[in-house]
């Protein structure tokens, strides 16, 4: 590859922000099924707290073992990592709160030792992704899209006559198909499950709002700041698409998210015409989520 | 997708007119969904749950003998009630349990329960328990 001709200087803050943008997004694709499943949750109120962090200790330790081979960073020093199993540690911790917080799993009328014990075990998953971001990462947006770059390239040679309007129809239609798929991928298994209603019932003002920006920052994260190799490999001379813009895609898809969540619900008896619509609405972000950041994976891919 | 990147100048993108209308369309999607939420919070009231229940027309019987009733179960409150238990006490000692998950603000569900005897209409007696979320 030819790259690193490209390659601007990138500071180190820079890069280390990069890295921590990586890890999120490896972290909601690996963590977000997990989030909907009620037993986790459960594992967290009934579990002794003593046990919760025996289990984290344990997912750690893993962790570290795992991440020499595979961490969020290419470097694989002990003590970088270890650093760094310390900060996917960190990551999973953060967005297990943010995520319960805004499924109202955890609220201020939550007691403590509850709160804490939820959060300890959805942070596990949301770890365990932060840390194999390396393999995550690589895994979606080249080993699976590896066959398709090589027609990609043979296309591109054989279409060089292909006009921009033609260009653009195609990654429209790719985005469309891939946030789709992606978004089945993930929203299939959780559509049919009583976690939707019953976390649209819990939702308030504040946390439905809180759910829509969440869902664009995980979007986007994943998309558009996980990729930044790739990224740099484009020619400056590429037009993009206005579509494939990152606020114009991430709004476009997740609108696709949300119009795949309510045919999904409607699919699987989740909601009917006598559903009232607030509670239809709260039904359709709650998948929207999932489905989005599934989508987002999707579009990683291609 | 490789080529999304934000580093090519802006001048380069084609904006065609369909583009635009899936763009303003996802946004009408995004944000009508936004609004409405808006909408429904400052405008809805905050009445917690009310479970109702009532019996829908007349016991009518089935070929094994039993009877069956239909019940319609209504939360006339404006907050979402779960775990709703509504027990239904018919003629005699004979009972019946109705289990609903969840039972959203305004919300009217129909559910069958089955007696070996005729409930009496006017006997009929609606326990109901619920959790508030």
């Amino acid at each position: 590859m030819a790259q690193a001709a490209h390659q601007p200087h990138i500071s180190p803050w820079r890069s280390q922000w990069d890295d921590l943008l990586r890890a999120f997004g490896s972290s909601f694709v690996f963590g977000i099924t997990l989030l909907y499943t009620m037993e986790v949750w459960w594992v967290g109120i009934t579990a002794e707290l003593w046990k919760s962090l025996l289990f984290l200790l344990f997912a750690f330790s893993v962790n570290l073992f795992l991440g020499y081979y595979a961490g969020f960073c290419r470097k694989k020093h002990f003590r970088e990592n270890l650093f760094h199993g310390v900060v996917s540690f960190v990551i999973g911790l953060f967005l297990a709160v943010i995520c319960l917080l805004v499924l109202n799993e955890v609220n201020i009328h939550t007691p403590f030792e509850t709160a804490l014990g939820k959060v300890i075990v959805m942070s596990v998953p949301f770890g365990i992704g932060a840390f194999l971001t390396d393999r995550i990462i690589p895994f979606l947006s080249g080993r699976l899209s590896g066959p398709e770059d090589e027609n990609e390239t043979s296309d591109g040679e054989e279409s060089s006559g292909e006009s921009d309007q033609d260009k653009f129809m195609k990654y429209l239609l790719l985005d469309i198909g891939a946030t789709i798929a992606g978004g089945i991928f993930i929203g299939l298994p959780i559509s049919p499950t009583e976690e939707v209603p019953m976390i649209a019932t819990r939702l308030g003002f504040w946390h439905e709002i809180s759910m829509v920006v969440l869902t664009l920052i995980a979007s986007y994260i994943i998309v558009f700041e996980t990729e930044r190799q790739e990224d740099e490999e484009c020619s400056p001379d590429d037009p993009i698409p206005f579509l494939q813009k990152p606020f114009q895609e991430t709004v476009f898809c997740y609108a696709i998210s949300l119009v795949l969540a309510l045919i999904l619900l409607v699919l699987f008896d989740q909601v009917s015409l006598d559903t009232p619509l607030p509670h239809l609405v709260s039904q359709v972000l709650v998948l929207g989520f999932p489905i989005a950041v599934g989508g987002a994976a999707g579009r990683l891919a291609v | 997708m490789n080529m999304k990147t934000q580093k090519h100048d802006p001048s380069e993108t084609r904006r065609t007119g369909v583009q635009w209308l899936l763009l303003l369309t996802s946004l009408a999607i995004v944000l009508g969904l936004v609004g409405y939420i808006a909408y429904d919070h400052f405008t809805k009231g905050n009445d917690p749950p009310a479970v109702m229940v009532e019996a829908a027309g007349k016991p009518s019987s089935r070929t094994d003998g039993t009877y069956q009733l239909n019940i319609t179960v209504r939360n006339e409150g404006d907050l979402p009630a779960e775990n709703v238990i509504v027990h239904v006490s018919g003629s005699g000692q004979e009972t019946a349990d109705v289990q609903i998950d969840f039972l959203s603000g305004h919300e009217e569900q129909t559910h069958t329960v089955i007696f070996s005897e005729k409930p009496g209409d006017g006997r009929l007696r609606y326990t109901v328990g619920l959790l508030q979320p």
